[in-house]
């Protein structure tokens, strides 16, 4: 069992999530109407759906509500709030199984939310939704099909879709695009596997922000980092394309703009055990010319020698986003999350010399079935609180910076 | 903490990312025309001084010599400055260039407002000077400024003679004023940077993009020393000129 380890941070509070502390890719934190501060996380897999956590107090922070997934083969792994709105990716564990697509809840009142809509993608070739972008009331953008999406390979089945929330009873697609290629009818070829990794070419983070709503900043996976045009809803178009993958390992994963400094962050997922699919870094890409992206460093980060053997995943995987809201927005400092490398904390004030000044990698959770803490996902909220959850077993971990 | 002092006055090295704590030797043990911190300029403000430290007032170390067929006019001299600057903000920093191109903006707009006044005020020396010189005037924004604070006599405070970075410094006249115009969330450095400065009397705002942009407000949100930057000023001179205009008696 590895023990915590820790520079410049220190653990805060810890809730295991009544025992279900597994926690998928989504945290988001609502401010409610009396004032409570409610974190939102979504569990990685069943039977837990989703989990409202009280850190009104992040000393003492306290589960308030969890619902659960209506069977296990379906996962809701990602989620989002804007105002009392919450919306929840479902991805099934095979094509073709529901639900499959994206649930609407209001949580108006956080101890009893109630599902008020929901976007179906179900069909023979999908597998629903694996991630739900949502920083403004009104709309959300997701890595989901339509129903009548069809592809020629089907790892390639999330393509970029936007819903229309305004009727938020019944979300309903407002923008949609794939890379040509990878849909059943496409005059263009199909895009080249991943010779080692295939995963497919199809989306994980799609981030809009308000500051840029004519652009969406899609990770896709095999596919690297693609830009788009989005000031036409009815007609997307790719403004720049940059893989890395291959030489790298695939598995692009989120693609976040610091717009002051004109500069990406870009995370690979570490997605197998035991460092095999190593390297997978966090990038920073000189964005001054947006359609010809230079990469420039990469996040300082241990040696894979010595975190590799500890157990599960080590690597890359998020990025706090900067996200409008209660959060933490930072174009010098990242907190990312490095599964049993922990929560690492850059400085980027010279994008060609990034620094690292601070860690925590929280101690083995108990029952975690890879004998090593697993740092999925983190939210650094407005007072630089970080909130970084455990994929296995360890639940929510709350640290404070001394930076 | 006060604003630490070295040679009879304020050294300010500026137009870098950082300056290291292993350089300070330099400011107390070297005479001044010897310190020579690579890559960052310098301007040395006299303890106590009461007027602003003007445009014209300082020696800029230029990376690109200027070419003087090309500064014939004063346009060409303010355009060239600026350009100066902002380069001195580095490559990375948006926010602050904006502010640079977003000042230059605000005092041109100044001196083309009172352009009348101004005029008839060059008067004796018309057409040796120019409407623009008087630009020149302005109190100089130093981009990336590094303060050197020190802690009071009595004092146990650890943070003895260290440096704490501003987006952008100016000396006024009424005193050091240092501006926070990158966006987001303040932590670390930055808050220890601002609680340190006003804790040492330095005037601390913060601006935002909006406010950088706005060349109309953005002189009145800097506050009184620039409301009005000419009075006090016989006749404008050039950082590019060799020397200043004599008055004719």
């Amino acid at each position: 069992m590895m023990s915590a380890e820790s520079k410049n941070m220190r653990l805060i509070a810890h809730d295991t999530l009544r025992g279900f502390g597994n926690v998928g890719e989504g945290i988001s934190l609502q401010v409610a109407k009396d004032g409570r501060r409610i974190l939102w996380v979504a569990h990685e897999s069943a039977p837990k759906n989703f989990s409202g956590v009280d850190v009104t107090d992040p000393r003492k922070p306290r589960v308030v509500v969890q619902t659960d997934l209506p069977h296990n083969t379906v996962r809701s792994n990602s989620l989002e709030v804007a105002g009392n709105l919450m919306a929840v990716a479902h991805q099934t564990q095979t094509w073709g199984e529901e639900p499959a697509g994206v649930a609407i809840w209001d949580i108006e009142n956080p101890t009893e939310p109630r599902e008020i809509g929901f976007y179906d993608a179900a069909s023979p070739w999908s597998r629903g939704c694996h991630q739900v972008w949502m920083v403004d009331e009104g709309w959300l953008t997701c890595a989901c099909p339509t129903k009548d999406f069809q592809p020629r390979e089907k790892w390639d089945d999330q393509p970029f879709m936007m819903l229309d929330l305004s009727d938020p009873t019944r979300p309903t697609e407002s923008c949609f695009w794939w890379l040509p290629g990878t849909r059943e009818g496409d005059e263009a070829p199909v895009p080249p596997r991943h010779p080692r990794f295939n995963q497919g070419w199809r989306c994980h983070n799609t981030n809009v922000y308000p500051e840029r709503m004519d652009r969406a900043y899609l990770g896709y996976i095999d596919g690297g980092v693609i830009i788009l045009d989005i000031s036409d809803k009815s007609n997307p178009q790719m403004v720049t394309h940059w893989n890395p993958n291959p030489p790298n390992n695939g598995f692009t994963h989120t693609v976040m703009p610091l717009f002051d400094r004109d500069l990406l962050v870009v995370t690979d997922e570490c997605v197998y055990d035991a460092g095999e699919d190593w390297p997978k870094r966090h990038w920073i890409l000189d964005a001054r010319v947006e359609t010809n992206l230079v990469p420039i460093s990469s996040l300082p980060m241990p040696p894979v020698e010595e975190f590799a053997p500890r157990g599960g995943r080590y690597g890359g995987h998020n990025v706090h986003e900067n996200r409008p809201g209660p959060s933490f927005r930072s174009s010098d400092i990242l907190v990312s999350s490095f599964f049993n490398g922990g929560v690492r904390v850059h400085d980027i004030s010279d994008p060609y010399e990034p620094k690292e000044i601070a860690y925590y990698v929280p101690e083995t959770p108990e029952g975690s079935p890879v004998g090593a803490i697993q740092i999925n996902d983190i939210y650094v909220d407005e007072n630089a609180i970080i909130y970084a959850v455990d994929r296995w077993a360890g639940g929510l971990y709350v640290l404070e910076m001394d930076i | 903490m006060k604003l630490a002092s070295s040679h009879g006055g304020y050294v300010i090295p500026y137009g870098t990312g950082s300056v290291s704590s292993s350089q300070l030797a330099a400011f107390d043990d070297t005479p001044l025309c010897e310190v020579n911190l690579p890559g960052a300029p310098l301007v040395r403000v006299p303890c106590g001084s009461r007027v602003p430290l003007r445009l014209h007032d300082v020696t800029y170390p230029f990376a690109r010599q200027p070419v003087s067929q090309d500064l014939a006019h004063g346009r060409d001299q303010v355009a060239f400055l600026e350009a100066h600057l902002a380069e001195l903000c580095g490559v990375w920093n948006k926010p602050l260039r904006r502010f640079i191109h977003g000042y230059f903006a605000a005092i041109r707009r100044h001196v083309q407002e009172a352009a009348s006044e101004l005029e008839e005020r060059l008067g004796p020396v018309a057409g040796l000077a120019e409407l623009e010189h008087w630009v020149f005037a302005a109190p100089t924004p130093l981009p990336r400024a590094h303060i050197r604070l020190t802690a009071l006599p009595d004092s146990d405070s650890p943070d003895n003679g260290e440096f704490h970075t501003a987006d952008v410094a100016f000396w006024d006249g009424a005193g050091l004023m240092c501006c926070f115009v990158s966006g987001g969330t303040m932590i670390g450095k930055q808050l220890r940077a601002v609680n340190a400065l006003t804790e040492s009397g330095v005037r601390v705002i913060r601006l935002s993009a909006a406010d950088c942009n706005d060349q109309h407000t953005l002189l009145d949100l800097l506050g009184a020393p620039f409301a009005d930057f000419t009075p006090g000023i016989r006749l404008p001179q050039s950082p590019f000129g060799s020397q200043g205009i004599p008055y004719p008696e």
